[in-house]
């Protein structure tokens, strides 16, 4: 119970951030960084992964509302929540999986949890700044934009692990 | 049987990610409907709505320049009523006593004031929610100016939002013309800098210099014609070229859009089925 509410709760204050402070920002073309990957990132392992879809579904959704780009996010974070349980099973031996089990700095330990969440995030840019670009010729640009967004966001998830409460 | 349940389940799963994530892509490919897609969009009530609170608070911080603006406008306004009073009065002394003129004409454009709910100027697909919606008017294709020049288009509406796509949102195409020799061309936005367009199809022939000025060709019924698009800031021919490749500095600046116009063309239904009719 404690652990749905941390997560409803840690949603709702990324998606606020995200449509509230990020995209009103606007900081450069460059650098857009898709921080509400880090909700799927903490996740707990234990959850069924059909309901991981549906979150990852719905919290796209939600996102695409906002942005007026119905299906983008959508699209994105669902991959996101196929990849993500098969790289925590190819990252973390099962004993270690203990019940409440969820990534962190502080359960992965620095090294391994900076290579997870580089996958995840890389990943969540790269397909949401092809697609949509899609029928642009630009793809230089959108190189750039990925590697610039998805390094500013790799930056805000480690500084809002390492303030985290033990 | 265990097994085969097993085995089972394990492919259920990817078959509803395969699922959803065909919805997804569906989403994707559809979303230039624009029936429907309010639903989901930022003209919806709830994401507007936050929105919109959000820039009750933001704006405080433009009260300044915004004011600046607005009594910079209001002052070109009383200006040009003004000015127009004086030639009217001028054609009533020559006109009374030979014909008389049609008083109570409607005009065929107005313009029903908005303001800016929520503006993205980083993506390559910006959008514009504005506060106005069927209630007061809007529909979609309608146009949108700011200070007299083109914003964009109206493409969804609810009750009480639109959603406009802006120039700098690379779907959209403005037929717009040199100002100078009337040539037209298609304006888009490449995806790069905010302030700059490309102007297309102005063929090698034509006398293409900086400084010139762009407007609206008038021949889609969403702008009038002559409204300032922008002005050529580059303009270069390769040898081998046969279309001019020209840089468009847009004449608004969307990081400071707060209050904007949209046009309300009382003839656009009649033009539209005309055309239609024709082309059948």
């Amino acid at each position: 119970m404690k652990i749905l509410l941390q997560n409803i709760l840690r949603f709702l204050v990324l998606l606020l951030v995200q449509v509230l402070v990020i995209d009103q920002l606007q900081l450069s073309i460059y650098c857009r960084p898709a921080l509400y990957v880090y909700f799927f990132i903490a996740l707990p392992v234990s959850i069924p992964r059909w309901a991981e879809f549906f979150i990852g579904f719905f919290v796209g959704l939600t996102l695409d509302s906002f942005a007026n780009t119905l299906g983008i996010n959508m699209a994105a974070s669902l991959l996101l929540c196929y990849i993500r349980p098969l790289l925590i099973k190819a990252m973390v031996s099962d004993e270690n999986i203990v019940p409440g089990f969820a990534p962190s700095l502080k359960t992965f330990g620095t090294g391994l949890y900076i290579r997870f969440i580089s996958i995840l995030v890389t990943i969540q840019h790269l397909l949401l700044f092809s697609i949509e670009a899609f029928s642009l010729v630009g793809w230089w640009n959108t190189l750039l934009r990925i590697i610039i967004s998805s390094a500013v966001c790799i930056g805000i998830i480690l500084v809002i692990e390492k303030t985290r409460k033990r | 049987m265990r097994n085969l349940i097993q085995f089972f389940i394990r492919y259920l799963v990817l078959f509803l990610f395969l699922i959803l994530e065909t919805v997804a892509i569906i989403c994707i490919v559809n979303n230039n409907l624009y029936q429907g897609s309010v639903l989901f969009s930022s003209a919806n009530k709830i994401t507007a709505n936050i929105l919109s609170i959000s820039n009750n608070v933001t704006d405080y911080f433009q009260l300044r320049t915004t004011n600046q603006m607005l009594s910079q406008e209001n002052t070109d306004l009383l200006n040009q009523i003004s000015a127009l009073k004086h030639q009217l009065e001028n054609y009533q002394t020559s006109v009374t006593d030979s014909t008389k003129l049609p008083t109570n004409m409607p005009p065929t454009v107005r313009f029903i004031s908005a303001k800016v709910v929520n503006i993205t100027t980083h993506k390559v697909r910006n959008y514009i929610t504005l506060n106005k919606g069927t209630q007061d008017g809007v529909k979609p294709d309608m146009g949108v100016i700011s200070n007299g020049c083109v914003v964009g288009i109206v493409k969804n509406v609810s009750k009480n939002f639109c959603v406009v796509i802006p120039i700098i949102n690379s779907d959209l195409g403005i037929n717009s013309k040199i100002k100078s020799n009337n040539y037209t061309g298609i304006l888009k936005w490449p995806g790069t800098n905010y302030r700059v367009a490309k102007l297309h199809d102005i063929a090698r022939h034509v006398d293409v210099k900086p400084n010139d000025t762009i407007v609206t060709s008038g021949f889609t019924s969403n702008f009038p014609e002559g409204i300032l698009v922008g002005t050529i800031r580059y303009a270069n021919l390769e040898e081998s070229d046969s279309y001019y490749d020209i840089d468009v500095e847009l004449g608004i600046d969307y990081k400071k859009l707060t209050y904007v116009e949209i046009i309300d063309n009382r003839l656009y239904d009649e033009q539209k089925t005309l055309e239609e009719k024709a082309a059948e």
